[in-house]
């Protein structure tokens, strides 16, 4: 019998979750934020990868509902 | 007496008033974030957050400057956290009363499909901790470091909060976008 904190099967991936090594950096390059040198791996493996490119692509999506959430609040501030 | 007369001559064109006029809407627009559109508590809350900031300033512990409204955030934000702990303690003792209360209608949620919209009620699904850091970091532009104090957490815990958080919603998001592509089609 399995131990019960033992999970008998992985969590299964959705399609637009990223490797494991790229979630960090997947993070700052939809944010615009400036690169490291750290995020080389991820600059060379994502265009690659189909999941890091979706998830990517996921990523980037949330940071333009944030803007558009800011953009709202600052023509309700406005108004 | 140096802080009552300092109060008593910020009436009525001080700095303070004039910069919390500026400041009130984007502080209102947090704490009904924060509350989740209980309205009341949310004006309330952010009442009490610019009497006790003129308090401060009138005691001379805090200024005019940019970090004010970074204050201001974080006392917003504390002062949810205590209301929500209150309410807790409140309910512990009447869970009847929990179990009358009626479940809020869906049809309140928002049908628009424009992304905020939908990101807006991911947000409402999110765990409390991952929400009010989306909210803190992401919407109000808080630091990591402020943000930290606000919620009396380290650093660290907001960072995996926010990521844990930001993957949540980002593939919540990309779920809807194929779906609506997918009825496009």
């Amino acid at each position: 019998m399995p131990h019960p904190q033992t999970k008998s099967e992985p969590t299964p991936k959705t399609t637009s979750d990223p490797c494991w090594h790229t979630k960090a950096a997947i993070q700052r390059i939809a944010a615009g934020e400036r690169t490291t040198w750290r995020d080389w791996y991820a600059l060379v493996h994502i265009p690659r990868c189909g999941q890091c490119r979706h998830a990517l692509e996921a990523m980037k999506t949330y940071f333009q509902a944030i803007q558009a959430i800011k953009d709202q609040g600052n023509k309700t501030a406005e108004s | 007496m140096k802080p009552t007369s300092r109060a008593l001559t910020l009436i009525p064109t001080d700095p303070y008033t004039s910069f919390t006029s500026q400041a009130r809407p984007s502080l209102l627009r947090l704490a009904r974030r924060l509350c989740q559109g209980d309205l009341d508590l949310a004006d309330d809350i952010v009442q009490d957050a610019i009497v006790h900031g003129f308090e401060t300033y009138a005691s001379g512990r805090l200024s005019i400057g940019p970090g004010l409204r970074a204050w201001l955030a974080k006392s917003v934000t504390s002062r949810y956290l205590m209301s929500k702990r209150k309410d807790k303690r409140l309910l512990k003792n009447q869970d009847e009363l929990i179990a009358s209360v009626p479940a809020p209608p869906q049809e309140t949620i928002s049908e628009s499909n424009s992304l905020s919209a939908k990101l807006e009620e991911a947000l409402d699904d999110l765990p409390e901790e991952q929400r009010l850091v989306v909210i803190l970091v992401d919407i109000q532009e808080l630091s990591y470091q402020e943000c930290a104090d606000s919620l009396r957490v380290p650093v660290g815990t907001v960072r995996s909060r926010l990521s844990r958080a930001r993957w949540a919603l980002a593939l919540r998001l990309a779920g809807h976008l194929g779906q609506t592509h997918d009825r496009e089609r």
